[in-house]
């Protein structure tokens, strides 16, 4: 048997598990509640995650509580914690996961849901919320997948749908009223807004009634944020801290989960985020700075932030960092003073204007061929282009347009630069439809359609030079589709798939898609269940959640959609989602 | 000029050299101070290390050399100390004219193995010259010697000659058949080749600093 300290010795990248970063917070040593956030990926993903640091942050400060963290172990670890028999434990003060009061695990993505099972498995703690009792911790879960957490809901005694800001403070509260109490933990939780507790909201049978209340922060401006972030001591994926410019987006598109799901759009002022961005430098020391936002080129005070941070930020000698521009937003002051990474990223999404009026992406030819000509102008040589593929109502033309695209920015390169050594990467992802958003009731497309429509693309990309296409993998779009809509019966498939070694599913080397076919058959369960179109009427396993956004609203834009009529953004006007029922929501019209 | 002599005890000592430029660069920009970058096409702080150790080895005697301007070294010390991250600490500093050629000079290390008992030194001390010649090499090149308390001092050769000191614990344990633990191995001095002699980074460092001075 060998100790932690001399595992680490045997595995990749040891930095990941032995935490003390620069920023960690003072450590209380006297305290009622310890808890541990736990993220199901690895350190370097985890620790680019911004809803992590914001939750760190805010219960760390919370009195007599103390937060710690935890990431997936990559399989090396896994592997010799498990032989050596030494439970999974937080990175701070090295404590076993099953001796804290409360765990919270952030879900972001479909395939992390064996990662889940396989931190509880590496924790030596039971699965199922049933299986627990009082001397378990508390498992709450968070995170974008909370749009509809049916499928992993079994796994945890709380989950909170929306944002965790404000309701992670309430949950400490009850558990130090009621510490070793599970049952009245578990009452005490269901009555607070945001909170779902499946083993009592889930009554037989679900109606469209709403039960559950999305939790949202009212005040952006006021809320606290981790400006003085902890600062990785190895590189992670994004190795800079952000400063969050606004949540919500004033675009519409069809597609877009976060759209929907993160409104009413609250923003942050100027002056605040000027304060917090030099807070975030000087401390952090790191070479760059991220801002982000779901549509950081529609935050309406960018030109007031840039003439109040830029000679700031430059008198530090630190790069500014913006993801995430929609394309039409680009001005070329926007693109000189962003870090050249060498390629221009924009997503255009499908081929031909007829579609992006169905998905409500509304970029024009011409626009794309403005930002491609400003962005050469200003020296890229690059360019990155995403499309997704499957889109209702696509046809074959809508495919082809995606090469008509890059025929155009070739030749507005050649007149730009007169020359041809340009390189276009194209990528493009299979459409997955997503709870709470117009599309939720549309049929993903299957296999087959996939496997020829990556045919079809690939071929035409093929005869343009320069042009370099990279597509998803079909068993993953699959799956990312089923999980999406899936309900409560996907859990036992996640068990049984993780029984049979399915971990780390996000990653090319350890996706095994075999694995997830016999699970499915062995449930009895057929993947055309979720991925077929549903009636606009049918109980939908997300129907008894109340986003803000009110169903009918979802139905018109989705009839609209049909008829490949747009919708305006909601910067100039309020288009009536109903989302400001749970908040102001920051549109000038409303 | 700035040297700083620094430890990477517990958990820090597995930080990679690569790692702990990044590290350092940040926590001497947290501690508001401006490095100079060099000239170039792809200008980058200014920031030279001690030669790499193994990941996973204690270190009592790692250098960098920053080129930054402070008045009063005492100063970059006190603030320095409150920016690196858990387990590295700052020793001692020197503030020179010119660079100190750190790397370059380097030519052996120091280790001691800690926790050892009465019989495991006697057995390495009786095995030394097989040890040594385990290793095909001028045995002038590796020394061993017992250190005061349960400890022995490894003296093995860097820079272009190096023996890791992992191989040299891994050779000890599988063909002597010693029960000996990385955990418990600690750099401790660093020997640079100055001037035809050895002698300790630090001397050489004193050497440098007295003589930008006065």
């Amino acid at each position: 048997m060998l100790s932690f300290d001399e595992i680490l010795y045997l595995v990749e990248k040891p930095a990941r598990y032995i935490g003390g970063e620069f920023g960690l917070p003072e450590m209380k040593e006297k305290y009622e509640i310890s808890s541990c956030i736990v993220f199901p990926d690895m350190y370097e993903i985890g620790m680019s995650n911004l809803g992590i640091k914001i939750l760190y942050n805010i219960i760390n400060s919370i009195e007599g509580v103390v937060c710690e963290r935890c990431f997936a172990p990559w399989t090396d670890m896994g592997i010799l914690l498990k032989e050596n028999l030494i439970p999974l434990m937080s990175l701070e003060s090295k404590k076993p996961l099953k001796d804290f009061d409360f765990l919270g695990f952030s879900i972001q993505y479909e395939l992390l849901f064996s990662n889940v099972l396989y931190i509880l498995d590496l924790a030596g703690i039971p699965f199922k919320s049933t299986e627990r009792d009082s001397s378990f911790p508390l498992l709450i879960a968070g995170g974008p997948c909370t749009a509809n957490p049916e499928p992993f809901a079994d796994f945890f005694d709380v989950i909170c749908i929306g944002e965790g800001e404000e309701v992670i403070v309430k949950v400490a509260e009850i558990l130090k009223k009621f510490k070793g109490n599970k049952n009245r933990i578990l009452e005490e939780c269901a009555i607070v807004e945001g909170l779902y507790v499946p083993s009592i909201h889930c009554e037989e049978g679900r109606t469209n009634k709403k039960l559950i209340h999305k939790a949202v922060v009212k005040d952006l401006n006021s809320a606290m944020y981790p400006s003085k972030p902890i600062v990785p001591n190895i590189p992670v994926v994004h190795d800079r801290p952000v400063a969050e410019l606004y949540r919500g987006c004033y675009s519409n598109c069809r597609f877009c989960q976060a759209s929907f799901f993160y409104r009413p759009i609250r923003k942050r002022d100027p002056e605040v985020l000027k304060k917090i961005i030099l807070e975030m430098i000087d401390y952090s020391g790191t070479e760059e700075i991220g801002i982000s936002s779901l549509s950081t080129g529609d935050y309406p005070c960018l030109g007031s932030l840039f003439s109040i941070l830029l000679p700031e930020v430059e008198k530090r000698k630190v790069k500014l960092q913006l993801p995430s521009l929609r394309l039409d937003s680009f001005s070329p002051e926007l693109i000189r003073n962003t870090r050249k990474t060498g390629s221009l990223t924009f997503a255009p999404e499908a081929g031909t204007q007829r579609l992006r009026n169905v998905i409500n992406k509304n970029i024009t030819d011409e626009d794309i061929d403005r930002t491609a000509k400003i962005a050469f102008q200003s020296g890229y040589k690059s360019v990155k282009l995403y499309f997704m593929l499957g889109l209702p109502s696509e046809t074959e033309d809508d495919i082809l347009g995606i090469a008509e695209i890059a025929k155009r920015i070739k030749r507005i390169y050649k007149e730009v630069t007169s020359k041809n050594d340009v390189n276009i990467n194209i990528s493009s992802s299979i459409f997955v439809p997503k709870p709470v958003t117009p599309f939720q009731w549309a049929r993903q497309i299957t296999q087959k359609e996939m496997i020829d429509k990556h045919f079809l693309l690939r071929k035409e990309l093929k005869m343009i030079k320069g042009v370099n296409y990279s597509w998803s993998d079909e068993n993953v779009s699959l799956l990312e589709g089923v999980f999406a809509r899936g309900d409560k019966r996907l859990s036992k498939v996640i068990e049984e798939a993780y029984l049979m070694g399915a971990k780390f599913d996000s990653w090319n080397e350890h996706f095994n898609f075999d694995i997830w076919k016999d699970a499915f058959s062995k449930n009895n369960i057929d993947f055309e269940e979720y991925t077929s179109e549903k009636g606009l009427d049918d109980i939908l396993p997300w129907s008894f959640i109340d986003f803000g956004v009110s169903d009918g609203y979802l139905k018109k834009e989705f009839q609209k959609s049909l008829v490949g009529v747009t919708t305006e953004g909601c910067r100039n006007e309020c288009k009536g989602c109903g989302a400001n029922r749970l908040g102001n929501c920051d549109t000038l019209g409303g | 000029m700035i040297t700083a002599k620094f430890s990477k005890i517990d958990y820090s000592r597995f930080l990679s050299h690569l790692d702990l430029q990044t590290i350092i660069n940040r926590a001497i920009k947290r501690a508001g101070f401006i490095i100079n970058y060099s000239q170039g096409f792809n200008p980058h702080p200014i920031l030279k290390m001690s030669p790499p150790i193994p990941l996973g080895i204690k270190s009592s005697a790692e250098y960098f050399t920053t080129d930054i301007f402070v008045q009063d070294k005492g100063i970059f010390e006190e603030k320095i100390r409150d920016t690196l991250p858990k387990g590295i600490k700052i020793i001692n500093t020197w503030q020179t004219e010119d660079q100190p050629k750190i790397a370059a000079l380097s030519s052996a290390i120091g280790y001691s193995l800690n926790n050892l008992n009465r019989s495991i030194i006697r057995n390495i001390l009786d095995e030394e010259e097989s040890i040594i010649s385990a290793f095909n090499r001028p045995p002038e090149e590796i020394k061993i010697m017992e250190d005061s308390g349960e400890r022995l001092l490894i003296i093995l050769p860097s820079g272009k000659n190096n023996i890791r000191i992992d191989t040299f614990i891994s050779v000890l344990k599988e063909k002597f058949e010693l029960s000996l633990k990385l955990t418990d191995v600690e750099k401790t001095i660093l020997f640079l080749s100055h001037s035809n002699e050895t002698i300790n980074a630090d001397k050489y460092l004193d050497f440098l600093s007295e003589k930008s001075f006065f």
